[in-house]
């Protein structure tokens, strides 16, 4: 009954979906399915909530590893919540502590990327063979081409800066999406007849 | 050890240094270079620029915190423009963190401007982006959108959502996107493709490849692409922001990890060559 139902509901669900969009029948059974769907995304986000909490509650019981810490997440997650849900997102406070704490963690991991890639650049960018010196060459012309002092010193690098993105790269990207898209096609298919099963697998 | 090998083994903390000191410079003095305008940035201007005051576009904000160095000055100029304009804006946030970061870079500008919300802009919030919820916003763009407006109102109390019964109604759609799956790609399945409706994108350099595709077969009519195409389109409006003062160091940026790379090549190089001699 736990794989057969979700199998069911997939397969009647899929169908009901494939039938009323190509042949026009029943649009608003479409519709109500679609904002069930809407409505499920929002109960995942509870799920998630749920999961987090039990998780980190069984952490604090056990007095597991960083237990400490798990305190200090729960408490901000619900003082968070409980404010957001009280005030509004707008309010002047639960702003603050947005604009205060997630807007500047965040930027300071994606600057720190720079650093990375500086040291990278030196360490592993190595022209080891032919492979890496092709991949090298253009790398070296799109930074100098991107930049607006490489392209001030060298007017030719912003051309074949602009050939290298808007050919080569284009074309290998076609090729990585029309892959993927079939992929994602064929594993459709498989979960619609049932002989993959992602949503039972109990969480392995 | 030979001058070579002792580079091959620097302490990484010296680049940290060097880079910190490289891109200072032109934040405290900067050299004002020209910057090309390219294509993308030009379609993207002349997209916004054939809009009529009144007409209304749904800006969606689907990037969260750790790209705003590159998207905030994209949203900050495409709203000042769109005002500019008389053009209204329907803000939305297709991933977590997009609602909230949107809002403290439009807020500041609408409040400058004296914009008013709900009559020349609106933050419709945070609701994950799903094929289902684009279909939903088709058929019925109030109950799509229903419950998560940031005053807390419905969207038929406020003068610039009343009317809008499908997401079609939209005059452009500007979608401003640093994740994977791009919700721009999305929008383009769901809406742009068997609605008709355009579909203008902004994103970081890091995932411009993945949207250049779409772009060039003209499926999205302009395309901005990372800090590059912020500068680029706050110099085609004449709106002085914060991306052209970062440009400098970019390319300061830039000029450095060649050299390091440079630098680092031929240190192998002259490793290898002295191990193999000896």
């Amino acid at each position: 009954m736990k794989n057969t139902l979700p199998y069911i509901i997939t397969v009647v669900t899929a169908v009901i979906v494939l039938i009323c969009t190509f042949f026009g029948v029943a649009p608003e059974l479409a519709q109500e399915l679609d904002q069930w769907s809407v409505v499920s995304g929002a109960v995942v986000c509870a799920f998630g909530l749920v999961n987090l909490t039990s998780v980190h509650m069984k952490t604090i019981k056990r007095k597991g590893e960083d237990w400490d810490l798990s305190i200090v997440l729960l408490v901000i997650t619900y003082g968070y919540l409980i404010l957001g849900l009280v005030k509004g997102p707008t309010n002047e406070i639960y702003s603050w502590i947005f604009n205060a704490t997630a807007v500047p963690l965040g930027a300071t991991f994606y600057a720190l990327l720079a650093f990375y890639i500086v040291s990278a650049a030196y360490r592993a960018f190595r022209a080891k063979s032919r492979d890496a010196v092709i991949l090298l060459i253009p790398a070296m012309i799109v930074l100098f081409g991107r930049a607006p002092l490489g392209e001030y010193l060298f007017p030719f690098f912003g051309e074949w800066t602009g050939w290298i993105m808007d050919i080569p790269a284009v074309a290998a990207m076609r090729a990585v999406l029309l892959g993927a898209t079939l992929g994602a096609l064929i594993s459709a298919i498989r979960v619609l007849l049932g002989f993959d099963r992602p949503y039972a697998t109990g969480g392995e | 050890m030979s001058v070579w090998e002792k580079l091959q083994n620097l302490d990484p903390r010296w680049f940290y240094y060097i880079l910190l000191i490289v891109i200072s410079i032109p934040i405290v003095k900067p050299w004002g270079l020209p910057i090309k305008i390219g294509s993308q940035s030009e379609a993207f201007h002349e997209a916004i620029e054939a809009l009529n005051p009144n007409d209304v576009i749904f800006v969606v904000a689907g990037y969260r915190t750790d790209s705003i160095v590159e998207m905030d000055p994209q949203l900050a100029v495409l709203f000042r423009r769109a005002l500019e304009k008389d053009v209204k804006v329907v803000v939305w946030g297709a991933v977590d963190e997009g609602a909230m970061v949107a809002q403290r870079v439009i807020e500041p500008i609408a409040e400058e401007m004296g914009a008013v919300y709900g009559v020349h802009w609106i933050n419709l919030g945070y609701k994950p982006i799903s094929d289902a919820l684009l279909q939903k916003m088709i058929d019925d763009f109030p109950q799509a959108m229903a419950y998560t407006e940031m005053g807390g109102g419905r969207l038929d109390s406020y003068e610039i959502t009343r009317d809008i019964r499908t997401v079609t109604q939209f005059d452009l759609i500007v979608c401003l996107t640093n994740v994977t799956p791009s919700p721009a790609q999305s929008i383009l399945k769901m809406i742009t493709i068997p609605k008709s409706v355009p579909l203008a994108v902004g994103t970081t350099a890091m995932c411009l490849p993945e949207e250049m595709p779409y772009y060039s077969s003209g499926h999205y009519i302009g395309l901005l692409g990372g800090l590059r195409g912020a500068a680029e389109y706050e110099l085609l409006t004449g709106i002085a922001g914060s991306a052209i003062a970062a440009m400098d160091a970019q390319s300061a940026a830039h000029f450095l990890v060649i050299i390091l790379i440079i630098l680092g090549n031929l240190g192998y190089f002259f490793s290898k060559k002295e191990a193999k001699s000896r």
